[in-house]
């Protein structure tokens, strides 16, 4: 495939020209782990060779409040950070960050709800169900599988947080899937989210990182978890592990998002990186280092089929996605996870 | 600068005590008593000058403190109480609200001020903040506010009732305006109640937070318990460590001692680290355990309090054997010895010589490990569970993760006025005052 290797250093080549005068550093805040890794080689390393401009990483955790610090204090540590859903609409509406210019994003080969007017999506996940293969052979095929402990004991790795975890409690609960937001929504909804983790009581250990949910795999403490999709691959391709993800017991899915950080003096080279990063090749090149979905949809038919095999939104999985309804969780948020605290530390 | 102080100061107090000193010798009888007067006064302005020069070489130091410790705490403290994200935003309607008798709906004048006031920040950050602001108060104020915002943007016809009801039917019942009344002012109480489950109702009375949202209270006694059971067993293990350090050889004690050290100048990190190493599931101890038989299968040592406790006395064991060491050093053996050979048995001699003198040493080593137990953090966060997390670990929640600055800083000055609390207690109990400078 060399012809495809040269393409996007020939696009950037071109934007470089056109855009870029001189050589500047671009700070972007991103996820570590494998996400970096993948950033680099698609988009950072490529990028630098391009245009001249050095990337300066960083790892965070999503933390809006450290975006605000910064924008507050006017100081600036990153230019461009990515931003989870929640955070990227929530800081969009403070003005946290700048407002792109969409003119030179090609929003039309976006797919549905990746961008708006403070933010692109850099990648889609999937979470949802996974169990590991070499342990237990015929694993929990639904969320109410999951929710079985009688069916299925032993302890289950879920992610420590109220989103998320409501949800697939509703999935537990026989919700349908396109009634899980207007449920929780409810107070009654709430009430029988919360009701269907009760019973998993006793059974669960709490991940918060993408590490250590594979850690929790490896070492054996649970077999089966609420899982993020490109970490199970990861898992499988290096670590050796033999972990199934089971897309047809429904997932969510979930984007990160690049901002950019509003007043920072270099908003218009971030804006010149995100123009370059929305084209198709070096979106194409990011999915060949991860198993999670760029935005563009004309980067797909770049790529070859063996990198399709995890990816969370591929025709035949996406009737199985649920996409979050950031409207619930923005007024509900702050209840429900003051409630999901009280509830995991008792 | 001392020098300075000393120079200016000295000649007014030379005219104080001329002067004082020319009075009495028209009343002959109390002479000797206002010389006694006078020179008492010179005393203590000799002292005063002393102290005055100690502190200004301490001065920088001080300022010091007050800018980067105190200042900043402050700052942070202050915002539990801080309503500023509501009454800077829509000043006019707090203002109003402050004047209505809280009795229903707010007449029409009341609510056309919020319209205005919402319509006019429709769109910008501030309204963001805002009606983030009151939905901590409720769920649902967020949507509620932002919806309000763009609709009476939109614009619409009749009275400012009409149009607030049209958009959403909330505005035409009491609980909104209560609550924007209740959180008109510059201070609120809102997140120090919070922080111990408590919260205000409409009517202004102090009741408890839901059942099922009830969290702090039992976090704060879990902190407390933890810290102490911490502090009994590091007194406990440190006390007998440092009687024992003391009787080595020379050269024995001095690698137990650099043992004890290096341990305490680890990164703690490192060291919690290495307790998930020894005790998860596959880790070196429960390995241990079933290689020598007497396991059959692992046991789950990790994310139980026994984990959180072994790994909190073991970072904190130095700061307890430390400062009980430096007193036990300073103890002559002849005390012991005078003590027995005037009969009392060693435990007696122990129990009423030796222990009271090292009161000191252990009052420092337990408020060094109780209130360093109280705050710690990242210990609990990866060897425990959620049902082990102490008060910090929700301070670094709500600080990063949901923004909730307010939260986040009654968190925090709760935990202060415990610690303070605690200090004070142990500094009475065991005389630490009683360590001279």
């Amino acid at each position: 495939m060399p012809g495809l290797k040269i393409l996007p250093l020939a696009a950037a080549a071109l934007i470089a020209c056109s855009t870029l005068a001189t050589a500047e550093d671009l700070r972007i805040a991103s996820w570590g782990g494998v996400v970096t890794d993948a950033n680099r080689a698609a988009y950072w390393n490529p990028y630098e060779k391009a245009t001249g401009t050095k990337i300066i990483d960083d790892t965070f955790n999503g933390e809006i409040a450290k975006a605000r610090a910064q924008v507050q204090a006017q100081s600036y540590q990153w230019d461009i950070a990515e931003m989870e859903d929640a955070e990227a609409v929530a800081g969009c509406e403070e003005g946290l960050y700048e407002k792109l210019d969409l003119s030179r994003v090609p929003v039309a080969d976006l797919l549905p709800d990746s961008h708006d007017e403070c933010s692109v999506v850099s990648l889609t996940s999937g979470t949802g169900l996974a169990y590991n293969k070499a342990k237990m052979e015929n694993g929990p095929q639904s969320w109410a599988d999951f929710f079985d402990v009688q069916k299925f004991p032993g302890k289950r790795g879920l992610r420590k947080s109220a989103t998320i975890t409501l949800e697939i409690a509703l999935l537990g609960a026989g919700v349908p899937k396109a009634d899980v937001y207007k449920t929780l929504a409810t107070k009654e909804g709430q009430d029988l989210a919360f009701a269907t983790l009760d019973k998993l009581k006793g059974n669960i250990v709490w991940w918060s990182s993408g590490t250590e949910l594979v850690q929790g795999f490896m070492s054996g403490e649970f077999d089966m978890a609420v899982a993020y999709n490109g970490r199970v691959a990861g898992a499988n391709k290096t670590q050796g592990q033999k972990l199934e993800f089971v897309w047809s017991a429904g997932y969510l899915i979930g984007n990160n998002r690049w901002v950019i950080l509003k007043g920072t003096p270099k908003a218009k080279a971030a804006m010149d990186f995100i123009a370059w990063a929305t084209t198709p090749e070096p979106q194409a090149e990011f999915m060949r280092h991860i198993d999670y979905a760029s935005a563009n949809k004309k980067a797909f038919p770049l790529l070859e089929a063996e990198y399709l095999a995890y990816m969370p939104n591929t025709a035949e999985r996406v009737p199985y996605g649920l996409t979050a309804d950031l409207a619930v969780w923005r007024d509900n948020l702050d209840t429900l996870t003051e409630r999901f605290n009280a509830w995991a530390s008792q | 600068m001392a020098a300075g102080l000393a120079q200016v100061a000295t000649p007014p107090g030379q005219e104080t005590a001329a002067a004082s000193a020319r009075q009495p010798s028209h009343q002959g009888v109390s002479v000797a008593l206002v010389a006694n007067d006078d020179l008492r006064r010179r005393l203590r302005l000799i002292d005063r000058l002393r102290e005055a020069k100690a502190l200004a070489l301490t001065l920088p130091a001080l300022l010091f403190l007050i800018v980067a410790l105190i200042a900043p705490l402050v700052f942070f403290m202050s915002r539990a109480a801080d309503n500023t994200d509501l009454t800077d935003h829509m000043p006019r309607t707090s203002q109003a609200m402050a004047g209505w008798d809280g009795d229903g709906v707010p007449p029409e004048d009341i609510q056309r001020i919020l319209a205005d006031e919402l319509s006019g920040i429709a769109g910008t950050p501030a309204l963001a903040v805002l009606a983030r602001r009151l939905n901590y108060q409720e769920a649902g104020y967020r949507s509620l506010i932002q919806k309000t915002a763009n609709g009476l943007r939109a614009g619409g016809v009749g009275t400012a009732a009409e149009r607030l009801t049209a958009i959403d039917a909330r505005w035409a019942e009491p609980p909104i305006w209560q609550t924007l009344r209740q959180e008109s002012g510059r201070w609120t109480s809102f997140f120090m109640l919070a922080a111990i489950d408590l919260k205000k109702d409409t009517a202004g009375a102090i009741t408890s937070a839901p059942a099922e949202r009830a969290i702090y209270q039992r976090v704060f006694a879990r902190t407390f318990i933890a810290s102490l059971s911490v502090t009994l067993i590091c007194l406990m293990l440190g006390y007998a460590t440092a009687y024992t350090l003391l009787r080595l050889r020379t050269g024995l004690g001095r690698i137990a001692l650099l043992v004890i050290l290096i341990s305490l100048w680890t990164s703690l990190l490192v060291r919690t680290l290495a307790w998930i190493i020894i005790l998860q599931k596959n880790g070196v101890l429960n390995s241990a355990l079933m290689g020598a038989g007497i396991l059959d299968e692992p046991v789950q040592f990790i994310r139980t309090w026994f984990a959180v406790i072994l790994a909190m006395v073991h970072l904190l064991l130095p700061l307890m054997i430390l400062p009980i060491l430096a007193v036990m050093r300073g103890i002559p053996p002849s005390y012991m010895r005078a003590a027995q050979s005037l009969g009392a048995a060693p435990l007696r001699a122990f129990w009423s010589v030796y222990l009271p003198l090292t009161y000191p040493g252990i009052g420092a080593g337990v408020v060094f490990v109780a209130t360093t137990s109280l705050g710690f953090f990242i210990t609990p966060e990866l060897l425990g569970g959620p049902e082990h997390q102490m008060i910090s670990y929700f301070v670094a929640f709500f600080t990063n993760m949901s923004v909730n600055w307010g939260l986040a800083s009654a968190l925090g000055v709760w935990l202060f006025v415990i610690t303070i609390a605690m200090f004070a207690g142990v500094a009475r109990g065991f005389g630490i005052a009683r360590i001279k400078p």
